[in-house]
């Protein structure tokens, strides 16, 4: 009986226990609440934009001259697609022109997301023939400063505000032809690389047909393919963690040079 | 001397009452927190929802193919339980310098200038020249809803041009 006014402390400390691991766990889940379906809709709408953007890429119209606009009055206009399909069809390569041209056209379509996600669109003909038709890469073009975190290495990259992105017609060798046979798979052995190591990528593909002309001037249809793989911008070189790089062959900037990977046989262009 | 101290049956459990008094308040700010967590998540995710809702039926096959055609697609949407604007603009491709969402203006057709390309359920808008996405709602009264807003790529055909643009989709409860 004497001891009555300690049990009911007792009692009530575990009450509190009790009380507490419930509010621990109430509180966990509601912070992890929806993040599954924020997930979910985040992609959803990464996939739905990877898809309108394939689709808007091939089927607009474009000028044929890369210095005017869809919306200058006297530019001569055509699809974009039967631009580059006319082009490949004489001499099976993409000239520079054209490819300034649909580059231009991607460029303007992805310029919403372009300070967020880089992003590389190819055309590429899979199978026995192996060839690369057009590749672009948009890449962010990151700097690298010291965090000034006292006994630690912590860098910040962020994008060079002078010149925030860089784009490269890839894929092609010094004479300006596309990559074929080994080259080819060497390349796309190089891409499978990347697409594993950037985190999550939203793509889209779509088959198409390129036509090519014979001796006696009718055309044979064959099949390609377009591709679009968007991801969050990253730094695509070497880091402490990763020796080889997945895109340049140098560690951080800054550099004098860009060194990219021979094996992508990339050439710089701008369009603006 | 056995009741020596004691103050009653109620008493002699009153220090009990102190654990016992923080654990109910501590248990009932988690539930009320926890609850209005749910709640808050739930209307952004409805909010996410009826906004993909408005964008997958005006984007249809990411081909628009006239004015008219738009329009259908608008009246498609029916009733949904938020305000939105949705509107297709060419600033983004024809790289037009705008400092916020609200400058951005709706696209007109080349052929008519009075077939502008916008879709919402607001019953009162500003008719402005041009009109841009603060013809719906002001940068100031944006400031005290919580917005959703969306971008997709998406081919009109104007003009006997099919021109590549983007179809912007704005909601708030």
């Amino acid at each position: 009986m004497n001891k009555k006014g300690q049990a009911s402390v007792t009692d009530a400390l575990y009450f509190l226990l009790i009380v507490t691991f419930l509010s621990v766990f109430l509180f966990g889940f509601a912070n992890s609440y929806g993040s599954v379906i924020r997930e979910q809709l985040n992609d959803e709408y990464n996939t739905t934009f990877a898809t309108n953007a394939l689709k808007t890429i091939l089927y607009s119209s474009t000028p044929r001259n890369p210095d005017k606009t869809i919306f200058d009055d006297d530019a001569e206009i055509d699809y974009l697609l039967a631009l580059v399909k006319e082009d490949y069809s004489d001499d099976l390569q993409v000239n520079e022109t054209e490819m300034n041209v649909l580059g231009k056209s991607i460029s303007a379509i992805l310029a919403p997301v372009e300070d967020t996600l880089d992003y590389m669109f190819y055309i590429h003909i899979p199978g026995d023939e192996q060839k690369i038709v057009y590749l672009l890469v948009h890449v962010t073009n990151f700097q690298r400063d010291d965090a000034d975190v006292p006994a630690r290495e912590f860098y910040v990259y962020s994008a060079d505000p002078t010149n925030p992105h860089l784009n490269y017609f890839c894929g092609l060798n010094d004479d300006f032809k596309s990559f074929e046979g080994p080259d080819y798979k060497t390349l796309m052995a190089k891409m499978t690389k990347l697409r594993a190591n950037i985190g999550p990528t939203s793509e889209a593909s779509s088959a198409i047909k390129l036509v090519k002309e014979r001796n006696d001037s009718t055309f044979d249809s064959f099949k390609a393919e377009a591709n679009l793989i968007l991801w969050d911008a990253v730094w695509l070189g070497q880091t402490s963690e990763r020796t080889q790089g997945l895109f340049y062959n140098v560690e951080a900037p800054p550099f004098d040079t860009i060194d990219i990977d021979p094996a992508w046989g990339c050439q710089d262009v701008s369009f603006s | 001397m056995l009741n020596k101290g004691f103050i009653g049956p109620i008493g002699d459990d009153l220090p009990s009452l102190i654990p016992l008094l923080f654990g109910l308040v501590m248990f009932f700010s988690t539930f009320t927190l926890t609850f209005n967590a749910f709640d808050q998540r739930n209307v952004e995710f409805d909010n996410d929802i009826a906004v993909m809702r408005v964008s997958r039926i005006l984007q249809s096959n990411s081909y628009l193919y006239s004015y008219d055609n738009f329009q259908e697609l608008c009246d498609n949407i029916g009733v949904v339980n938020i305000k939105y604007i949705a509107f297709l603009s060419t600033d983004a491709v024809r790289r037009s310098d705008r400092d916020t969402l609200f400058e951005i203006e709706v696209f007109a057709s080349e052929e008519d200038d009075d077939l502008m390309f916008f879709c919402t359920n607001l019953k009162e808008y500003e008719n402005d020249d041009p009109m841009t996405l603060s013809s719906f709602i002001t940068l100031e009264n944006a400031q005290d809803e919580r917005l959703v807003s969306r971008i997709f790529p998406i081919v009109v055909e104007d003009n006997k041009k099919v021109k590549p643009m983007h179809l912007f989709v704005v909601a708030w409860r």
